[in-house]
């Protein structure tokens, strides 16, 4: 009997020790960090997600149809063309069905959940210098900007001082939080606000020196204040932020094995037998033009989704307008074919309507280009010519033969600005960027009172339809699936 | 064989000696074995003999006697009353001669008068006499040195597994005891002297065993029980993985099945599936696209709906892993005892599985069970697509239409997507027509041929075989008193429908007993599983392929085709940039690689039980489980994939005799190996305690525990190229080129370029660990009236949850009352044999669990870390899942009250419950406001509750010694309603709401419609809104103007069953039911109102396509045909179409919502045992010979030829029907 009493004592000893050790070890037992998954919290975790490759893209191609240096062929839009390819050329009121939402929002929108994520989390992150958490701080600030500038130029009327304080604009939001529902549409004038803070606080912390074209350095920055300015019409003050950035470019390297920051000369590149590997009137897309990671004239990476405007649908070409602003050196016209897409033979039926193949993204962050053709508007618009000539030249020359790339003498400064606008046709004809001139210059004196039009051309080059913008659809309508959403809010006209 | 003693007194004399202690000790134990063989022979034999005897006597005697036997007496009275008597031949030696004359006296008197000078005197019990001899005062005195004895023994059934809960009556007394969870019992204090020992066990014949019992009575008795005539087995005990109670004293919601039927199920390997029909509350769903099992409706949404399935105490993720054929026992655990028993993972009902046992004092039995299920090719016939003849005029239709040829203009279908530009050979033909390349004459005699081409045949034998399923268990079990074993070894042989497919399974399962002393007793189980498996490339061709596209011609050669790829001209193109060969040929193709797969795991759990001190005893269970995959899919240098992947990297030579640039490996193929480790442990330590008061007026159990658990996961994949099966080699390739992309290859991998992300190595793991502690309490008072009580706390190592989500105990209470066993039910309705009434109420919940995947949601972002070769560094971070800061633990109420009852002589028995759900705060997918940045998460989206009834009923129709007949009913009815929705901002576009299926007011997976109202003049579909206009404008419907048709869960379902004996003839005819679901059909099949016909419409090998359904041609065409049909036009260019129209009025109009219900004749089975004299010859205890037939017929309430168990409601697409009609043999060996 004793030695049962024995056994049973150990026993007992034994199920408390048992049960009291994994009671004493539970703490430590449940606390294991699961593999293969993060949840932010050092200062190193903020920095990699600004290497999100989602920042990079948005979707940027909603401007390339309603640009007015583009004409359509019947052929292709009204059989094959996407409903929202043709609604957008139309300049219809709503772009969208009920229950389908826009891709150019919600891209932009996950994009602003990561900068709020970062921009609220990142000042108590752990392991960082106050420096480093600065420095991604600001970033993120610079990126919410870029953001918030795209949203309201696509949903906010354009900006007008007098009016900007009552014109519904965009919700501001700061937060990264899935369950907010209630947003009301802060004002043009606030956004705008907004976007300049955050830009403004930003620049002193970003480095001069970028590791990659992702991130934004501070000539980006400074570019895309100096960009905001000028769509607020505030033409000095732009020109001031486009200085600095031009200056801190000369110091500014995206490092590594990239080519530092540069404009390529087409006149080598984009030729026959050039290094790109062009050819003449091809009926595919052209894929020689490097993609935008290692695009010199990148400053700041940002793209638009696959612009199939240039890579295989057919219904849109450059107008005989537009064809007429090039002259036959300019290489820019080597983006370009007679050929609707695949057709070994065919070409469109009228003269000078070209399809754009290539490239195949729309490098809609800050470049090169972009960064020389504001400063020379600015300049124009503050009267000094010869900044503004020089800021062409340096573009132009790069893409024509040097002997057309001179700015013609004797231009009035609206001749001049006209020209830089031109320009900018030249430069960035079919990928978008059109719309969003035509909205700000509709509230410039000088040009509010152009009124623009889309043709539709039949098989034979017949003008079958004409299309009118109507002033109110220079501004987007939110899509009627996220005004469902929040039936609170006014919808644009 | 002791029944048979009152019958035949040569045969007491001989039993009784068999059951004395002092002749065991001289038997040997072969000796024993033979005789018990003997025993159970000739107790079924004489079984029925018994039966029908003890019926229809009288109870008075008329005799008339002189100095006869006592013995003599008795036969006379036996025979006249019915009364059997129970006496030792010793104790007839001091009888005396009987003289006496009786007239239609009562027994009871005549007894009286009978022993009145006897030294013997008599108890009545249970229509058994009892002879006893009259105490002899001094003898008594003299002999008090001999105490009280007690008597054990074991009770096991006719396969000698122990039965838990047995009553064991000593009579003649009232003396009660029950066995233990080994099958003992023991009843101590007993005077020695002669005793039956009577045991009774639901589901089996009465049995009783004469007993001896003297001074040196040391012998364990062994009872072995033989099952009732019906079969039928009822819930005595229950197992719920912690613990074992007895029916009686448990009042929560329990089913188990009859194994029986569980074994001659010879469909699956699957346990679950042979549970199909018989288990009430829980539904087996078939359907592609639903969750396959569900119990009591829906309590979630998004959490996990898998049951919980617990294999000896241990949580098992894989119930495949367990052998039908070594189960004992399975028991379906429905309310909130369950949950609050197993915690947060238990709230979709939880699957108890215990293992077949080794016998305690047995020699070893061996059993073989086998069977081979022809399941036949997949019917691919049932999807209703063109042949030839009709889809080539189709197609010549739609060409002559020049809106078509301008939607689809050559130029446009001969666009190159990633390298790829498909152009069907019909196509091909109209094409070469409309470009003017070949005159209408050559147009048509081309098509004629096709037309006259028919691959059906083919795809038939060329892309199928018959499917059939084979498994063979061999199982053995045996044992000492302090050791015993049970041991199965099983192989399955599946073999799918695909040709070259390979898949065999085995299993080596063993249970082992040991018994340490009186007071520790342990046991080890191993079950380890091996898989092999095997596949060429893998292809799905069906119907759904252009008709006329034969895959071998008349010499038997494989036919290439690589338009399905590219044109001729294109590949050409191709083929001499990069020097590569582009053909395809499907047969050929899959012999251009190969897929193993070895899996191996190990469960393992050991148990011990050490009584520490009264009632009081210490469990423990420890499992361990270690498993592991690897799966190698090797596509060969000649496989097409390798090849167009090696072609897209491939820049061609710019100078004309030089060689392109290969950017992957030239030589070699491509191998993926996939390796899985998983590592599951469990420790579980409790405290039980059993404690019953002398008299069994106070019955109490407690049990209190802590358990452990952790799950580790991990995968790792790894891809080489340029891979030699023979040398075993791989070669490198360069990863920041092909990652950033190759331009100017010979066509681009992707839209402008190729590029190659980084494959060659990745891991995941996951690793899911939880700690509970739980406690229970069953009390019992009087043996009637039970109160039930379960708490537990469950925390885990969840990652990215706010505390809020944790630390939630759940609880459950019960109350159950053996309302049969209250005197005025035994006095005033002697029918009712059983009833009980049975109420439970608890909270369990579920977690919002990240452990394993993130689709269940989280309090905080989730990042993944991925590739960038962009980004400094090559790494970036994105947000894998948004975290809703919101999210809350999903709770369900459950209420249930349930009544257990047999009557009429157990003919009739069965149970019903009753249940009430209440879920709150459901998890599920809820779409989020566009101006967070998020479309959708998860997140808390309402309340849930499910209302339903669900029982079982069986009745015995007909028992008689040849013929017996019963009928079980299953039922189970679930209606669910969603109470309430927490989305801030409601969906009010029509679209996105048919899409959704939660929708506050109606039940969950509601399906919605629209108001069909015809075609207009253009063929345009209509629909009539809420306000009543008819418009077929795209955008005019809003979510007010949809209809509620119904939600595509069944609300009734079930399964009725009979079975039928005769003789040595079983047969069983099971079949299944489902009514009240709402399902939509696949209206023109491909939604083929508007997009080109490519013969191919995906890029991934293997897939076949192009074909329409036949419906296409019952389609609008002209003018008119709106009065005559409801299929729209169709109207080629896209833009046109969704401009004027929106064909999804007619897709998800209310006409094309149809009745899902259907009964199902699932199977029959008709089992043949040899009979017994046979079997004796053959040295064994059973041979059965069993053939089933499956799926035998279908009722359906559509008219569309549907199945609807072979139907995604989800989709509206309907699924090839497989194992329709199949037939299956089988045998099983016992001895």
């Amino acid at each position: 009997m004793k030695t049962m009493q024995t056994r049973n004592y150990i026993i007992g000893l034994f199920t408390i020790t048992a049960v009291s050790l994994l009671g004493s070890c539970s703490k430590s037992f449940l606390e294991v960090q699961p593999k293969g998954k993060v949840i932010a919290q050092s200062t190193s975790d903020y920095d990699m997600m600004l290497n999100n490759a989602g920042l990079v893209s948005n979707g940027g191609d909603v401007s390339v149809p309603m640009g007015d240096e583009i004409i359509a062929f019947d052929n292709y839009f009204t059989s094959a063309a996407s409903i929202r390819s043709q609604r957008l050329f139309r300049w219809d009121d709503d772009i969208y069905d009920d229950g389908i939402f826009a891709n150019e929002m919600a891209t932009l929108m996950a994009n602003l959940y990561t900068c709020n994520k970062i921009i609220n989390e990142v000042p108590a992150s752990t392991y960082g210098t106050d420096a480093q958490k600065q420095a991604i701080l600001a970033e993120a600030r610079v990126n919410r900007a870029y953001i918030n500038f795209n949203l309201i130029n696509l949903y906010g009327k354009p900006y007008n001082a007098a009016t900007a304080a009552t014109d519904p604009g965009y919700p501001i939001v700061t937060a990264a939080d899935l369950t907010a529902t209630s947003f009301t549409r802060a004002s043009v004038q606030e956004m705008y606000d907004f976007i300049l803070k955050d830009i403004t606080g930003s620049i002193p912390y970003l480095p001069v020196t970028i590791k990659s074209r992702i991130r934004i350095g501070k000539a980006a920055a400074e570019l895309l204040l100096g960009k905001v300015y000028v769509f607020m019409a505030k033409f000095d003050e732009a020109k001031k932020q486009l200085d600095a950035a031009l200056t801190d470019l000369a110091s500014t390297s995206s490092g590594g094995t990239l080519t530092n920051m540069g404009l390529y000369d087409l006149n080598v590149t984009m030729i026959s037998g050039g290094t790109w590997g062009w050819k003449a009137n091809s009926a595919t897309f052209f894929s020689g033009v490097p993609a935008g990671q290692v695009n010199t004239e990148n400053i700041c990476w940002r793209q638009s989704g696959t612009n199939y405007w240039s890579y295989n649908l057919s219904e849109y070409t450059i107008s005989t307008e537009t064809y007429n602003l090039f002259v036959s050196t300019d290489k820019r016209l080597n983006y370009f074919t007679i050929r609707p897409y695949l057709e070994s033979t065919g070409t469109y039926p009228l003269t000078g309507a070209l399809r754009r193949n290539a490239p195949s993204f729309i490098q809609n962050g800050m470049t090169m280009p972009e960064l020389y053709l504001l400063r020379a508007e600015c300049a124009a618009r503050l009267g000094d010519t010869t900044t503004a000539k020089a800021d062409l030249l340096t573009l132009r020359v790069k893409r024509m033969s040097s002997a057309d790339a001179t700015v013609p003498t004797g231009l009035t400064q609206k001749e001049l600005i006209d020209f830089v606008l031109n320009e900018r046709t030249r430069e960035f004809a079919l990928q978008g960027y059109r719309w969003f001139d035509m909205r700000r210059l509709s509230v410039d004196p000088l040009y509010s009172s152009t009124t623009y039009s889309h043709r539709l051309y039949g098989t034979s080059g017949t003008l079958t339809s004409t299309f009118t913008l109507k002033p109110e659809r220079l501004t987007l309508r939110l899509p009627l699936a996220v005004m469902a959403q929040n039936p609170e809010m006014e919808n644009n006209p | 064989m002791h029944l048979i003693a009152f019958c035949n007194r040569t045969v007491v004399a001989r039993t009784l000696t068999f059951n004395t202690g002092r002749r065991r000790k001289s038997s040997s134990r072969f000796l024993n074995q033979a005789l018990r063989i003997m025993r159970l022979t000739s107790l079924m034999l004489f079984v029925f003999v018994v039966n029908v005897s003890a019926t229809g006597t009288a109870q008075s005697v008329t005799l008339s006697v002189n100095n006869t036997s006592l013995e003599k007496v008795f036969d006379a009275v036996k025979s006249q009353t019915g009364y059997y008597f129970f006496y030792n031949q010793k104790q007839l030696k001091e009888a005396k001669p009987v003289t006496i004359k009786a007239d239609h006296v009562p027994l009871e008197s005549f007894l009286e008068q009978l022993f009145k000078d006897q030294p013997l005197t008599y108890l009545v019990q249970n229509q058994t006499i009892f002879i006893r001899t009259k105490p002899k005062a001094t003898v008594i005195a003299a002999e008090n040195a001999a105490p009280p004895i007690t008597i054990r023994g074991v009770v096991r059934n006719q396969n000698g597994d122990l039965l838990y809960a047995a009553s064991v009556y000593l009579r003649p007394g009232s003396v009660v005891a029950q066995t233990d969870k080994s099958g003992f019992f023991s009843i101590p204090g007993v005077e020695p002297g002669n005793y039956v020992l009577e045991v009774s066990y639901v589901g089996y014949e009465i049995q009783k065993t004469p007993v001896t019992v003297g001074p040196d009575m040391k012998q364990l008795i062994t009872i072995m029980l033989q099952p009732s005539a019906d079969k039928l087995e009822e819930v005595t005990v229950v197992n719920n993985g912690y613990q074992t109670l007895s029916r009686d004293r448990s009042a929560g919601s329990f089913t188990k099945s009859n194994m029986e039927t569980v074994k001659n199920h010879n469909t699956s390997m699957n346990l679950i599936q042979r549970l199909d029909g018989l288990v009430p509350g829980m539904v087996i769903n078939n359907a592609p696209g639903s969750t396959n099992v569900i119990v009591r409706g829906l309590s979630t949404i998004n959490a996990s709906k898998d049951l919980l399935y617990v294999v000896d105490g241990i949580i098992v993720n894989n119930i495949d892993d367990v052998n039908p054929n070594d189960v004992q026992d399975v028991t379906l655990l429905k309310d909130a005892t369950a949950a609050s028993i197993w915690g947060s993972r238990a709230s979709n009902g939880v699957v108890v599985v215990v293992t077949k046992k080794g016998l305690r004092n047995s020699p070893l039995k061996v059993e073989y069970n086998g069977f081979v299920n022809i399941q036949g090719k997949p019917d691919i016939e049932y999807l209703p697509y063109m042949r030839s003849p009709e889809f080539i005029s189709t197609m010549k239709e739609l060409y002559a239409d020049s809106n078509y040829r301008k939607a689809f203009t050559w130029p446009g279908v001969n666009t190159l997507i990633s390298g790829n530009a498909s152009i069907a050979p019909h196509e091909s033909i109209l094409y070469n027509y409309y470009r003017g390349l070949i005159s209408e004459a050559t147009m048509n005699a081309q098509l004629d041929s096709l037309s006259g081409i028919d691959n059906l045949q083919q795809i038939k034998d060329q892309w199928y075989r018959t499917a059939s399923l084979s498994n063979h268990t061999i199982s053995v079990r045996g044992g000492s008193g302090i050791y015993n074993i049970y041991g199965s070894l099983a192989y399955t042989n599946t073999v799918s429908s695909t040709p070259g497919e390979k898949n065999r399974n085995y299993k080596m399962n063993m249970r082992q007993e040991f018994v340490f002393n009186k007071n520790i007793t342990a046991y080890l189980v191993t079950n380890l599983v091996g898989n092999e498996s095997s596949a060429g490339r893998p292809a799905s061709v069906t119907n759904r392929f252009v008709p006329y596209q034969l895959f071998k011609d008349a010499n038997g050669n494989s036919i290439s085709m690589p338009w399905i790829y590219r044109t001729d001209s294109l590949r050409a193109v191709y083929e001499s940039k990069s020097g590569i060969n582009l053909n395809y040929n499907p047969i050929d193709e899959m012999n251009y690689g190969k897929t193993k797969n070895n899996a191996y795991r190990a469960y393992i759990t050991a148990g011990i039980t050490a009584k520490i001190w009264k009632g009081l005893r210490f469990e423990g269970v420890y499992g361990y489980v270690k498993g592991s995959s690897k799966t190698t899919a090797f596509e060969s240098e000649q496989s097409y994939s390798v090849r167009n992947q090696l072609a897209a990297f491939t820049v061609p030579a710019t100078t004309a005799g030089t060689l392109p640039t290969y950017f992957l490996p030239q030589r070699g193929g491509q191998l993926t190996v996939t390796n899985l480790n998983q590592y599951n442990w469990t420790v579980r330590n409790q405290l039980a305690y059993d404690y019953i008061s002398p008299n069994e007026t106070h019955q109490l159990t407690l049990l209190a525990g802590q358990e452990a658990t952790d799950a580790l996961a991990n995968t790792n994949i790894s891809v080489a190229r340029g891979y030699d099966p023979q040398s075993l080699t791989s070669q490198p390739v360069d990863w920041d080129t092909l990652g950033k992309g190759v331009t100017n290859t010979v066509f681009p991998s992707s839209i402008t370029k190729s590029t190659l992300s980084y494959d060659a190595y990745k891991e995941t793991e996951t690793d899911s660990r939880t700690l509970s502690y739980y406690g229970n309490a069953a009390y019992t008072f009087l043996r009637k009236y039970t109160l039930n009580g379960s708490v537990r706390k469950d925390q885990s190592n969840l990652f990215g949850k706010d505390k809020s989500a944790q630390n939630k105990p759940i609880w459950s209470a019960g109350l159950a009352w053996q309302l049969h066993k209250e005197f005025f039910i035994e006095e005033n309705l002697p029918w009712i044999k059983y009833l009980a009434l049975r109420a439970t109420y608890g909270l369990s919940g579920n977690q919002p669990l990240l452990t394993t995947d993130l689709s269940s949601g989280t309090s905080y972002d989730i990042l993944n870390t991925y590739v960038n070769l962009n980004a400094y560094g090559g790494q970036g971070l994105g947000i894998a899942t948004f975290g809703n800061r919101k999210l809350s633990w999903e709770a369900t109420k459950t209420t249930n009250f349930g009544v257990d009852f047999s009557v009429l002589n157990s003919k009739l028995s069965g149970s019903v419950d009753v249940y009430l759900r209440r879920t709150t705060n459901l998890i599920a997918k809820i779409p989020v406001n566009a101006f967070t940045g998020v479309s959708a998460a998860n997140g808390n989206l309402g309340n849930i509750n499910n209302t339903g009834i669900d029982g079982k009923i069986t009745s015995i129709n007909i028992k008689t010694k040849n013929f017996s007949w019963s009928t079980t009913l299953v039922a189970s009815y679930n209606v669910n309603k969603i109470t309430k929705l927490y989305i801030a901002n409601p969906t009010t576009s029509a679209i996105t709401m048919l899409s959704t299926n939660f929708i506050e007011g109606y039940s969950a997976f509601a399906q919605l419609g629209y108001k069909f109202m015809g075609l207009d003049s253009l063929g345009d579909p209509m629909i009539q809104l809420a306000d009543g206009k008819i418009t077929k404008a795209p955008s005019a419907a809003t979510a007010s103007d949809l209809k509620y048709m119904g939600t595509y869960q069944p609300k009734f379902t079930g399964g009725f069953s009979n079975n039928l004996r005769y003789r040595n003839f079983q047969l069983s005819i099971n079949m299944v039911y489902a009514f009240g679901s709402t399902l939509r059909r696949d209206a023109v099949g491909l939604n083929a109102y508007t997009t080109n016909l490519y013969g191919r419409t995906s890029n991934s090998p293997g897939y076949f396509f192009g074909n329409m359904y036949r419906d296409f041609n019952n389609r609008w065409k002209k003018s008119g045909d709106e009065n005559i049909t409801n299929i729209p036009s169709y109207v080629p260019a896209s833009s046109a179409s969704t401009s004027r129209r929106s064909t999804g009025y007619y897709a998800y109009g209310d006409i094309n919502f149809f009745d899902g219900a259907y009964v199902k004749l699932r199977d029959i089975n008709l089992a043949y045992s040899i009979p017994t004299s046979l079997i004796k010859q053959l040295r064994a205890d059973d041979l059965t010979f069993r053939v089933t037939l499956s799926n035998v017929l279908l009722w359906k309430a559509n008219h569309y030829g549907i199945d609807p168990e072979f139907h995604d409601s989800g989709s509206g697409l309907r699924a090839v029907p497989t194992a329709q009609h199949s037939i299956a043999v089988g045998a099983n060996l016992r001895f």
